[in-house]
């Protein structure tokens, strides 16, 4: 204490002992020291939060709820197929499976050889598989939602036909419309609502109810239908049935279902009296448990019979697609039925393709610990491989004329990821080079050269790509001679590369801007030509400069292949536009089907950028070897 | 009295530490800092990197802010208060080891800004004082130019007479010549000690032992965060009495 | 470049055969010009003309020179071939044809210009032109052309406001509004604007009702249907003269009044408060004016509420589902990438420029004005003229939608006439003016930017 008296003169000298370290006070680090300095620090630091809070909170919780509740997912799982790979001839899938498989492979080879692979990433990949094998297993258990349909008072309900497989117990029952926390004003039911009237959407029909109910034309505590409810075969055999009156309103039908097909539950009323009754419907898989396609359950179970649904009747069909319901939906029919039949349908082949990652990633590592020279000669190897994928793949997919295991699979049917990704890959490989020389004629010293160069990259730039891709489409079979019948998907490409060539070749110019002019002077007085000069000098430490340009240019390309949609190719985009606004079936699903398509390429674009980020950090130029 | 220059009077204490504390997140980076400075002294801070110097001299003029203790400049405490922290600021001019000029502006623009926008005076009568400042830290002739076309040694200069323009009656200096080349570092150090003879508060934390002992009346030397010792050159550089700053004096001289 | 013209090669002959005696023909007086001042050279220096510089550059010119022509003659003929053989012929007289189709944005081309008729002479002599006759092809290309206009214009300005305010954003203290704004640019970066546009239409616009009885109100009478956004319409009446007048005296007066406080600012280092006087003169005199037509003659404006009808909104002014959906969709796209530009542009301000500022004394708002804001500038506005062309183009995606901007005119066209390629042309023609345009005047904004450096 002494010491700090003498602090107020000209002199101190601090004692040999250094004082005791001290914490920082509490409010400053720490979890509470992070939230005051990043979140409260001022007045209006603290009101920022909140709001934004308020906000953001919002927004995530309605957004989720309605993914949960009311979003109807059934346009893309049932949709799986056309999504990922157009109308590509069903039965030759087998060559995109290979071809999948052998990119995974390649993928998870490289990404060992050539990176570090952290434990976090394969963590990551296996928890993954694990929870899409979990929840299928474990929503395998949970009971199919119950079907409930509305006898009305006024008129008689169509059969409601379904599905179902031998040994399937299925059980009928009637019930008052009500339920515990029903009032006139909101009845509340769980389950799935049949089509009673004829209107478009269930929603409609719950509208209507709620109307009745809330005009008091519907009692819901009254009960007075008579009925018989009757179980029908496909021969049009009752195999069971059982009468409901007002006395006696709750009646239940047990039956296990003799063999596989089409099956009704018809009601026929013995008076036309008054009131409502709901009939249940429980242990009946819908299709979208069972499989996704119209076109597979035709195969499987034929058209729905004569004898079940007259000529003429309009049936209920068991979801064709779910149906939207009102009230809360609870987590458990939504995996039963939503999320399940999806995993169930992409199980196998991500188990699948995870392996091959797994196991070529595997190999990699192996390679990496052996010596050098082995190293050397699998790099070498897988190089080649990747350069030679897409010539192959283009032979894969597209088939030889005249091959018997290789039929042609013409491109027209080509849609969906398939058609996005092909177009990318071949865009992306066959833009480069076009665009480095592009670039090279610009900055060369013949005037010609250049003015060509320069004119055709600004006029390529200077006009929106939609343009281009219809002027692709149009004008180019003129510009060929008549024989030659230039495929559309190849015509597209054409307008991609091009585009994309007087993009990269912009960028390329820049990056030949930075390389020092004392780099091209030290290499002629090396007595370099202009060609050496070029292509040992200036190129490499051009390119090396603008990667992350050329990349992100790359990423604005998949993005941009979405236009081909509007041409009339039918990518992943176009595809969905298609299902949503052409079959009946799946009108107002925009945004469910736009999100869905949104987050893909979201994923993808973030991927690539990522991948362009981490190839930019760790320094490709040196690391290929 | 000071001894070193008989011809200034030392006035009251003008800056004044006591018991300052800074961490940055859990790093103790201010230890237990106290000292005082007095009118028209000039005071060096010097020590080995990382001891918290520059640190110390920012905290005054709430570049970087303490969690415990008190600053005090001419009888005005750092707190919170905005309006305490411009006060504290108009006093204080500040000169920075990477000179900050602004690029876009002139030198004459970089010196007439600050005078217009925050003392509020007339352009003329600002360029009036800018050219008279040039003058004294010696580049006239360079008013009209932009900072990338100068030297290093006269963008500093420059920054001084920025600095200066806004009448402080206190200058920090942050290393000021440790970004320029050594033929440079003299003519800064001129106009610094021209400065000093003319009666200026100046906190200079720096490596330059020489103008240390010339113009300074004392010396604070600071290690890990503390001040070590504090002394009047010639005890400092004759006699140094703490075994850490025998250490670091056997390094540098 | 006459021989262009002259050269027709015997059509007997093969079409790879016709095009390299094409561009033989065409390349030729070149490769001799070239040989022979490489001889003569020869003859001056002793270098042979085959190991001289010069001349293997010049020869090099000249072969690609060739190829090129050799290439063009080959697509050329192809082209015109194909034409004739499917009935078709470039005719750029297709916009003088009747356009027939109903443009359903902007000003209806089928109404005769009027307003041309009361310009004398020239306006008179313009009316009788084929071209501007109501409904030719022409009219419709302008009007397509005015809606392109109309959506760019509004949202590069909406765009730059909104990527400014998410660009500080991304720099904010508060981590949240950091991390909100960085997840706002990466979704909307990395979605497709295609994908964005069919969402904001389909599932937006489109899901809400579209029956003016069931429509969403918005205070101040705005409805918001399935159809569009209906807003109160500004009539100006005869009243609105004298408070027109009255307003331009404001601003003339206003201007006057900000170029003096600024040099009473110069001259006695007052604050200048330029701004509040600008508004003090407009809005005082404007008040004037709106007072003395009061008195007068009546409102000078009125206001036309939209009315809900059974079918549609009477009265009131408009913007169309596709027109919102366009909008928007630009907007939000494009402000993703101008929050990074503005983002990287105000970080490359070294931080040391901040501390001198705030050392000086400056306050914040001086330092982000006078300081950062000066740099950041220098640095963004490169990559912002790139995303301002970019918007300008990607308006051409209107056409997904049903917006008929220029691009969905021509396509119109196309399918009615086959015209192709002129219709590319006048595109083409078209999207490069307003690129050209639009580089130009941030060319020169760039230019007064850039440092002074040795």
């Amino acid at each position: 204490m002494s010491d700090i008296l003498r602090q107020d003169e000209l002199v101190y000298v601090a004692p040999t002992e250094a004082p005791p370290p001290r914490r920082p006070p509490a409010l400053m680090v720490g979890p509470l020291g992070w939230l005051r300095a990043n979140l409260f620090s001022s007045r209006t630091n603290t009101l920022l939060t909140i709001i934004t809070l308020l906000i953001v909170g919002w927004l995530l919780v309605s957004t989720g709820l309605w993914a949960l509740r009311d979003a109807e997912w059934t346009v893309i799982t049932s949709n799986l197929r056309l999504l990922l790979v157009g109308q590509y001839e069903p039965s030759q899938l087998w060559r995109v499976n290979l071809l999948a498989l052998a990119l995974l492979f390649l993928c998870g080879i490289s990404i060992s050889l050539w990176a570090k692979v952290t434990r976090a990433v394969l963590l990551t990949l296996i928890v993954v598989v694990l929870v899409m094998i979990v929840i299928p297993l474990g929503a395998g258990q949970l009971p199919p939602p119950s079907i409930r349909f509305i006898v009305p008072p006024d008129s008689e309900p169509a059969p409601l036909v379904f599905v179902g497989n031998a040994g399937e117990p299925v059980s009928v029952l009637v019930e008052p419309i009500s339920s515990a926390d029903a009032t006139a004003a909101s009845p509340v039911f769980v389950g799935f609502i049949e089509n009673t009237a004829g209107l478009s959407n269930s929603r409609s029909i719950w509208n209507d109810v709620k109307a009745k109910a809330a005009s008091g034309a519907l009692d819901l505590s009254q009960y007075d239908l008579a009925f018989t409810i009757k179980l029908v075969d496909t021969a049009g055999e009752t195999i069971a049935s059982a009468e409901a009156t007002p006395e006696n309103p709750r009646v239940r039908l047990d039956a296990a279902l003799p063999a596989d097909g089409w099956y009704g539950v018809i009601a026929e009323k013995t008076d036309g009296s008054a009131g409502y009754a709901w009939v249940r419907l429980d242990g009946v898989q819908t299709f979208t448990t069972q499989s996704g396609d119209e076109a597979e359950r035709i195969e499987r179970y034929g058209l729905i019979p004569d004898t079940i649904c007259p000529v003429g009747v309009r049936c209920r069909q068991v979801a064709e697609r779910d149906l939207r319901f009102e009230g809360s939906r609870n987590l458990a029919t939504y995996l039963s039925v939503q999320l399940v039949p999806f995993l169930n349908a992409v199980i196998l082949p991500v188990i699948v393709g995870a392996l091959i990652a797994l196991g070529g990633s595997w190999l990699g590592y192996e390679v990496k610990r052996r010596n050098s020279v082995v190293k050397k000669t699998v790099s070498r190897w897988v190089v080649l491989a990747w350069v030679a994928l897409l010539p192959v793949s283009w032979f894969v997919l597209r088939g030889i004329e005249g091959a018997a295991t290789l039929p042609v699979v013409p491109t027209a049917t080509w849609g969906g990821l398939l058609l996005t990704l092909v177009l990318t890959a071949v865009a992306i490989v066959l833009s480069f080079p076009l665009g480095v020389l592009l670039a090279l004629g610009r900055w060369s010293n013949l005037s010609v050269v250049s003015g060509a160069c320069t004119l055709f990259i600004e006029v390529v730039r200077g006009v929106p790509l939609i343009t281009i891709l219809f002027f692709a489409k149009l004008v180019v079979p003129f510009f060929l001679s008549a024989s030659a019948d230039v495929d559309q998907v190849i015509r597209m490409m054409i307008g991609l590369t091009l585009f994309t060539a007087a993009y990269i070749a912009e960028i390329v110019r820049g990056g030949l801007q930075i390389v020092p002019h004392g780099q091209i002077e030290a290499a002629h007085a090396l007595g370099l030509n202009a060609l050496y000069t070029t292509r040992l000098i200036v190129l490499p430490q051009a390119l090396r400069a603008v990667i992350p340009a050329i990349m992100s240019q790359f990423v604005s390309l998949f993005k941009d292949t979405t236009l081909v949609s509007v041409v009339g190719l039918f990518e992943l985009l176009g595809i969905i536009d298609f299902i949503v606004n052409g079959q009946q079936q799946y009108r107002g699903l925009q945004r469910e089907a736009y999100l869905f398509v949104g987050v893909i390429y979201f994923v993808i674009s973030f991927g690539m950028s990522t991948v362009s980020r981490w190839i930019e950090a760790t320094g490709v130029g040196a690391a290929r070897r | 009295m000071n001894e070193q220059h008989p011809q200034h009077f030392l006035g009251d204490t003008i800056i004044e530490c006591r018991n300052v504390n800074k961490w940055f997140g859990e790093f103790h980076v201010l230890k237990d800092i106290n000292m005082k400075v007095r009118e028209r002294e000039v005071v060096v801070i010097c020590g080995p990197s990382g001891s918290g110097k520059s640190t110390l001299i920012r905290c005054i003029n709430r570049l970087e802010q303490h969690q415990e203790g008190q600053i005090i400049v001419d009888g005005i405490e750092l707190t919170n208060d905005v309006s305490n922290i411009s006060a504290i600021r108009r006093e204080i001019g500040m000169v920075f080891q990477q000179f900050n000029l602004f690029p876009h502006l002139t030198v004459l623009e970089n010196i007439t800004l600050a005078q217009r926008y925050v003392r509020q005076r007339p352009r003329v009568q600002a360029e009036e004082i800018a050219l008279s400042l040039l003058e004294r830290v010696g580049i006239p002739e360079q008013a009209r130019k932009y900072p990338g076309q100068l030297s290093g040694g006269q963008q500093q200069r420059v920054a001084i007479a920025r600095a200066l323009a806004m009448n402080p009656k206190i200058m920090l200096f942050d290393e000021p010549t440790s970004a320029l080349d050594p033929e440079m570092i003299k003519e800064v150090l001129d106009v610094m000690k021209e400065l000093a003879r003319s009666g200026m508060t100046m906190l200079c934390v720096t490596h330059e032992m020489g103008f240390a002992r010339e113009v300074a009346d004392r010396i604070i030397f600071m290690d890990s965060g503390r001040i070590v010792e504090i002394g009047t050159p010639e005890h400092f550089f004759v006699n140094p009495r703490h075994d850490r700053t025998k250490l670091f004096l056997s390094q540098i001289l | 470049m006459f021989v262009v013209l002259f050269v027709r090669p015997d059509p007997s002959l093969p079409r790879p055969v016709q095009s390299l005696i094409f561009g033989a023909a065409v390349a030729l007086p070149f490769v001799a010009v070239v040989l022979i001042s490489g001889l003569r050279a020869q003859g001056r220096t002793g270098i042979p003309f085959f190991r001289n510089v010069v001349f293997l550059r010049d020869f090099v010119q000249a072969v690609f020179l060739f190829v090129i022509f050799v290439v063009a003659f080959t697509l050329a003929a192809n082209l015109f071939d194909n034409l004739a053989a499917s009935g078709l012929s470039i005719n750029f007289g297709v916009i003088e044809r009747k356009f027939g189709t109903e443009v359903t944005e902007g000003p209806d081309p089928r109404q005769p210009l009027e307003f041309l008729a009361a310009i004398p002479v020239v306006g008179q002599s313009l009316a009788q032109a084929t071209v501007l006759q109501p409904d030719t092809v022409f009219r419709a290309l302008l009007v397509g052309f005015i809606n392109t206009l109309r959506v760019v214009a509004l949202s590069l300005v909406a765009t730059t406001v909104l990527g400014v305010l998410v660009g500080i954003g991304l720099l904010s203290v508060n981590w949240l509004v950091r991390t909100v704004s960085a997840a706002y640019v990466e979704i909307f970066r990395n979605t497709p604007l295609l994908v964005q546009l069919f969402f904001i239409y389909g599932g937006v616009i489109k899901a809400l009702p579209s029956r003016p009885r069931e429509a969403m109100e918005l205070p101040g009478s705005i409805f918001v249907t399935g159809r569009g956004l209906y807003y109160p319409a500004v009539i100006a009446t005869d009243a609105a003269d004298i408070f027109f007048l009255s307003l331009l005296l404001g601003v003339i007066l206003g201007v006057g009044l900000w170029r003096w406080r600024l040099r009473l600012n110069e001259r006695t280092g007052k604050p200048a408060y330029a701004v509040r006087y600008f508004l003090l003169a407009v809005l005082g005199l404007g008040g004037v004016g709106l007072a003395l037509s009061l008195l007068g003659n009546g409102m000078p404006f009125v206001l036309d509420m939209p009315q809900v009808g059974n079918f549609n909104f009477i009265g009131g002014a408009s913007f169309s589902a596709e027109y919102l959906a366009l909008f928007l969709g630009l907007t939000l796209y494009t402000s993703a990438f101008v929050a990074d530009i503005v983002r990287a542009g105000i970080q490359s301000v070294a931080k040391g420029q901040i501390e001198a500022a705030h050392a000086l004394g400056l306050s914040n708002v001086q330092t982000l004005s006078k300081i950062i804001l000066p740099q950041a500038l220098r640095l963004a506005v490169p990559p912002l003229t790139n995303q301002y062309l970019n918007l300008t183009k990607n308006s051409s995606l209107g056409i997904a939608i049903g917006f008929t901007d220029i691009y969905n005119v021509a396509t119109i066209t196309y399918n009615q006439t086959g015209q192709s390629v002129a219709l590319f042309a006048i595109l083409m023609v078209v999207y490069l003016s307003l690129s050209l345009l639009i580089s130009l005047v941030m060319n020169l904004f760039n230019s007064r930017l850039q440092f002074k450096t040795r």
